[in-house]
């Protein structure tokens, strides 16, 4: 007993300046993380403004309810699911194929330039993006409408939005991460190239053998995170770029909109945080099971 | 020298995070003291501690979350004025913060729901949810202190206002008294309607304009144009109806027998099952086809800045609106063309109507009684109802006989410099204790009288409906409305098709649950009220 | 030295893809980057056109008349956007420097195989970055615990330790070979001096790639603002020009009669003054990245040199 107390002192002191170096991190992360989880719990209660987080009165399972109330429950579960799921393998292979084709440029000022552009649409908001995809999509004036002398009211063509939402969605966060890969890419160290040159190594070659596998550890954490929040829908994307047009709900209606539809006209806080967690619960779950996954397979690339 | 660096490097990171715990620290202190006295209002401040430290009267400061649009520059210059009144009058200081309506959806719910402390906070049904609030416990059951502590406002609301405004039976809030009721009806521009020959006094239901929109499109395409007939419609609006959840577009409505509609329905029935409106949709699915609305809805959905671009450019004939008395002649100024209201209905008075905009006061507050007894003096006292709309004279209005100012203050103030100007302002409470702006009518409260007076009243008036049973149906159906509702009312789809689809949408969403539960409470209400 | 610099570029030369390759290349990011460049340049121009010409042809890079009325709509609020943009630049300035102060050791303690409690720090970290209590508790922690309203820290804490960049940031420093670090130690190296002075250097692209996405999330911030800050005169730009847009929106919901929302709709900003609010917002931060990303490097590149 005593040897173990002294063990753990031990780990402790040894470890300490790392400790100390993480622990602003750590006050931070108490404060603006761990003090307000107690929300939690505001989603089995029926909140009651005087009696506060944990005086109000508990209401068990009732606030999640609504999540289960219909057919919509499946639609919008289905939604979510697939287009994070095609977002993630999507904007991985993108992102990895235009990082390493920036890398290769012969001309390496241009490539940063071609950076800096591909960083664009990150930076405008989803409403702004919506009116530039009015101007192509509207009926009378929109450009692909008069371009092909058509006539077709996109706005309720419901088959034709899982294509434009992947698009417009691809297009506007490809270029961030590609920046994450390009990172990357520029801190693997020179020799290991040079090494495959001398063995005669083609530009395939190297790009299999060394950057892939450079990148792997890049691309699995990404992707794991990814996965966390598979349940979480980007709003913008599917509620200000259809204009929020009944006739789309079948392939737009995502558990985010979903939920703020149902609760803008009452704001019950319960319900809200009842959605929160049950997107929070069903993210940590499949980040915990690809962890073990990935930890199976090559402990080092595992996220913990 | 290890051991030193390490030293070192541990004292580094020691300081730092002291240095980090008192940038919280000594930031604490004076955000507590904003916190207490607001912001902009350094003079107030320093005035409630000398009225302290004199130690006499007990001046007591009321802190007022207060909703405007847009924030006027010399807020703080006017409740410094307010202040010097009512500190006199009623021994109340005001500690204000004012915000852009926008804005103060934003924050307010979070700071009421967080329990923030405050006295007085501006409320109605569409912004901070007056009426969940009210259930939620965050403001206080005034009944009782009403007659006591705002015995004139008491007087002087009608009677069927406080009902409107009380959820069961208990007033929550001091509603502002304005027009009474709703009137909805087309915006037309009158000066394209005479070009046309369109006499829109025969236009009298929904019906009737068909011959109007049809008469639009062949002159207008004669002319090489294509203007748009009508845009913004709604099924709650082109077929009144009462509605007894206080959302219109929830199922849960109930006849009005003035319109003679809806005959043959129960008491609480849903107004999407009914003959009026397949027939509603119906014909608004002829006008789409017809080519007389606008093929892109969505463009007017979400965005009302849109429709009144193409409205005041000659692009759209008319629109549907909820109208208020003045309301065309302000529309005429901003568009610059004329405007005709053409109402399609006597206005209605339902309970929703009373709760468009209220003051509430915090269940926390220490003081209602001074909370209420200001209240009072905003909405009765001449000189203060003048001043928190329109400013100081002489430096934002001028004297206009003695009913009226000038907010130009006789064309020599451009209004974009008016560093103080709310017009209208009921937000504050009602605007008819006040010196009107010579821009309005000078009748204008006899308009607001006659309005008032044709209002049908709703056979359920003070019939709140209590949402926490049912609110997991209503996020259910207010999605399945929101899917299916928009598209058929602006003629989008074919009823015959999606009217049975957006049933059985409600069906599985629970809307026989929410009809019963409004019966229910309708069926407790009615043995209670009589 | 040089000679060896030399040879390292001509090898890296004749490692090059084909120049043909190059070319087939270079045409297919030109055509990406247009898809990319084209709707912004469409902003752009449309904030500088005349309503009258977006209402005759809509939105087009080639508008019959060009107007700056959009811009005055937003100069009118005068000394108050110049105050708004000193704010914005001060939060992101010092909330960029405290943020990578904080969330750099906390990466680099974390990518240590040999650190103890890395794995339990770590899932305690994730745990914060799936779960979150929401806006209400959130709130209240930062008002009533830290007193943070109308306080411009209220723009920097909240937001200082994103989970996503320290997961990253971990990634970055993984790449660091052990045996480096343990050489530092065996040179008599501190826990500190070795981070400071051997891991940051060779970390630069990383530690760059977070800063630049950290400069862009304070920047772009305007939710922090919207809660906490309740006097206007202290909103950072993106607060106040969403609070703007806002009001645009706002009119459909409020129950506002006809009569008042005339009034509002007068000065309402349309189609032109929101992409002008896009520009003024975007603009500023997409004409800094590449400064920023020269010296930003730069500056990391001295900062390890001297050691």
């Amino acid at each position: 007993m005593k040897t173990r107390t002294k063990s753990r002192w031990f780990w402790f002191k040894k470890n300490l300046p790392l400790t100390l170096m993480a622990l602003p991190g750590i006050i931070l992360m108490i404060l603006f993380k761990y003090l307000p989880l107690s929300g939690l719990i505001l989603a089995f209660k029926q909140y009651n403004v005087r009696d506060g987080i944990f005086g109000s009165a508990w209401n068990g399972l009732k606030n999640f309810e609504y999540l289960f109330r219909t057919k919509d429950a499946w639609i919008i579960t289905r939604n979510t699911l697939g287009y994070n799921l095609l977002f993630i393998v999507l904007d991985l292979i993108f992102a990895v194929t235009m990082a390493i084709i920036l890398s290769e440029l012969h001309q390496k000022r241009a490539a940063k330039v071609y950076q800096t552009i591909f960083m664009a649409p990150y930076f405008l908001s989803w409403v702004v993006v919506s009116f530039i995809a009015y101007s192509l999509l509207s009926v009378d004036n929109g450009f692909i409408n008069r371009t092909f002398g058509i006539h077709v009211t996109w706005y309720s063509e419901s088959s034709v939005w899982p294509f434009i939402l992947v698009i417009f969605q691809i297009w506007k966060t490809v270029g961030y991460s590609t920046v994450m890969y390009l990172g990357s890419i520029v801190g693997i160290p020179n020799d290991y190239y040079e090494a495959a040159l001398m063995d005669g190594a083609t530009k395939w070659q190297q790009i299999r053998y060394i950057t892939l596998p450079c990148l792997k550890g890049m691309m699995i954490v990404l992707t794991i995170l990814a996965i966390g929040k598979i349940f979480y829908a980007d709003f913008g994307l599917f509620y200000q770029l259809p204009r929020n047009s009944g006739p789309l709900f079948s392939v737009t209606n995502v558990i985010d909109t979903y939920v703020y539809r149902a609760l803008k006209e009452t704001g019950n806080i319960g319900m809200a945080s009842a959605a929160g967690l049950y997107q929070s619960v069903v993210g940590f779950i499949l980040v915990l099971s690809s962890n073990f996954v990935v930890r199976k397979i090559d402990r080092d690339s595992a996220l913990f | 020298m290890k051991m030193k660096k390490l030293l070192s490097t541990g004292l580094a990171l020691v300081l730092t995070t002291a240095a980090l715990a008192g940038c919280g620290g000594t930031e604490q202190p004076s955000a507590a003291t904003n916190a207490a006295g607001t912001t902009d209002t350094s003079v107030a401040q320093t005035e409630t501690s000398a009225a302290q430290e004199s130690g006499s009267e007990e001046i007591v400061t009321l802190k007022w979350y207060m909703s405007m649009n847009p924030v006027a520059p010399d807020s703080a210059k006017i409740i410094e004025a307010l202040n010097e009144y009512t500190r006199e009058k009623i021994g109340v200081e005001i500690d204000y913060t004012i915000l852009a309506n926008p804005d103060y959806q934003e924050k307010m719910p979070t700071l009421i729901n967080s329990g923030e402390y405050f006295d007085i906070c501006f409320t109605a049904n569409w912004t901070t949810n007056y009426t969940q609030f009210a259930a939620r416990g965050a403001f206080m059951d005034i009944t009782e202190l009403l007659p006591q502590y705002a015995k004139e406002t008491y007087d002087f609301i009608p009677q069927e206002l406080w009902t409107a405004a009380s959820i069961n039976g208990k007033v929550y809030g001091v509603p502002s008294y304005k027009e009474m009721g709703w009137q909805a009806g087309f915006f037309v521009n009158s000066d394209m309607a005479e070009e046309y020959g369109i006499d829109l006094s025969t236009v009298k239901t929904m019906e009737d304009y068909t011959q109007v929109l049809q008469t639009v499109k062949e002159k207008s395409q004669a002319a090489g144009q294509n203007v748009i007939g009508v845009s913004g419609l709604a099924f709650n609006m082109a077929v009144p109806y009462e509605s007894l959840t206080g959302t219109p577009t929830l199922p849960g409505a109930s006849a009005v027998a003035a319109y003679a509609n809806f005959e043959g329905e129960a008491e609480v029935f849903n107004q999407y099952a009914s003959q009026e409106y397949m027939d509603y949709c119906t014909l608004v699915r002829d006008w789409y086809n017809n080519g007389y609305l606008p093929e892109d809805p969505v463009n007017y959905g979400n965005d009302n800045a849109n429709r009144d671009n193409d409205f005041a450019n000659g692009r759209l004939f008319s629109y549907l609106i909820q109208y208020a008395p003045g309301a065309a002649e302000s529309e005429a100024a901003r568009t610059g063309h004329g405007v005709t209201f053409v109402p399609l209905m006597d206005p209605l008075f339902e309970t929703r109507n009373g709760m468009g905009g209220l003051l509430a006061i915090s269940s926390a507050s220490e003081h209602p009684d001074k909370a209420l007894e200001f209240i009072n003096l905003l909405n009765t006292d001449e000189y203060v109802g003048t001043l928190i709309r329109h400013g100081i004279e002489g430096e934002h209005h001028t004297a206009v006989g003695d009913t009226q100012i000038d907010r130009t203050m006789g064309g020599t103030l451009d209004p974009a410099d008016n560093g103080y100007d709310y017009t209208y302002g009921w937000q504050f409470g009602t605007p008819f204790n006040q010196k009107w702006d010579i821009s309005y009518p000078e009748n204008i409260e006899e308009m607001f009288t006659e309005y008032n007076a044709s209002a049908v009243t709703g056979p359920h008036l003070g019939f709140t409906f209590d949402t926490a049973p049912v609110e997991a149906e209503i996020a259910a159906i207010t999605n399945s409305v929101a899917e299916y509702g928009m598209a058929l009312e602006y003629g989008m789809v074919d009823p015959a098709e999606n009217i049975p689809k957006f049933l059985q949408a409600l069906e599985d969403s629970g809307v026989q649950v929410l009809l019963d539960e409004i019966q229910t409470q309708l069926d407790a209400w009615g043995s209670s009220a009589q | 030295m040089e000679k060896v610099v030399h040879h390292i570029r001509k090898e890296k030369r004749i490692n090059a893809i084909s120049v043909r390759a190059n070319t087939i290349l270079l045409a297919f990011l030109t055509l990406l980057a247009a898809l990319c460049v084209l709707p912004t340049l469409l902003v752009v121009i449309v904030s500088f056109t005349s309503e009258q010409s977006i209402f005759e042809k809509g939105y087009s890079f080639f508008p019959s008349e060009f107007s700056l009325d959009a811009y005055n709509y937003f100069l009118r609020l005068g000394d108050q956007i110049v105050r708004s943009y000193a704010i914005t630049l001060f939060v992101t300035v010092v909330g960029t420097l405290f943020s990578l102060v904080v969330t750099t050791m906390l990466a680099y303690v974390l990518s240590r195989p040999d650190y103890r409690y890395g794995r339990i720090l770590m899932l305690l970290l994730l745990f914060t970055m799936l779960f979150n209590g929401g806006m209400v508790p959130s709130y209240m922690v930062n008002t009533q615990l830290l007193g943070l309203r109308d306080s411009v820290w209220a723009l920097i804490f909240p937001m200082s330790l994103n989970v996503f960049y320290v997961v990253v940031l971990r990634t970055f420093f993984r790449g660091i070979p052990m045996e480096i670090i343990e050489a530092a130690h065996i040179d008599g190296a501190g826990e500190f001096y070795t981070f400071l002075k051997v891991v940051l250097p060779l970390s630069k692209p990383g530690v760059a790639t977070i800063g630049l996405f950290t400069v862009i999330a304070y920047w772009n911030d305007w939710f922090l603002g919207m809660l906490y800050i309740f006097d206007n005169k202290k909103y950072p730009v993106q607060t106040l020009l969403q609070s703007m847009q806002n009001s645009l929106e706002a009119l459909n919901q409020s129950s506002a009669n006809a009569l008042e929302y005339a009034e509002l709709a007068q000065n309402a900003p349309t189609d032109s003054g929101r992409m002008a609010l896009t520009v003024l917002v975007v603009v500023p931060v997409m004409l800094a990245y590449p400064f920023f990303q020269k010296y930003f490097v730069k500056g990391l590149t001295v900062g390890g040199v001297k050691g």
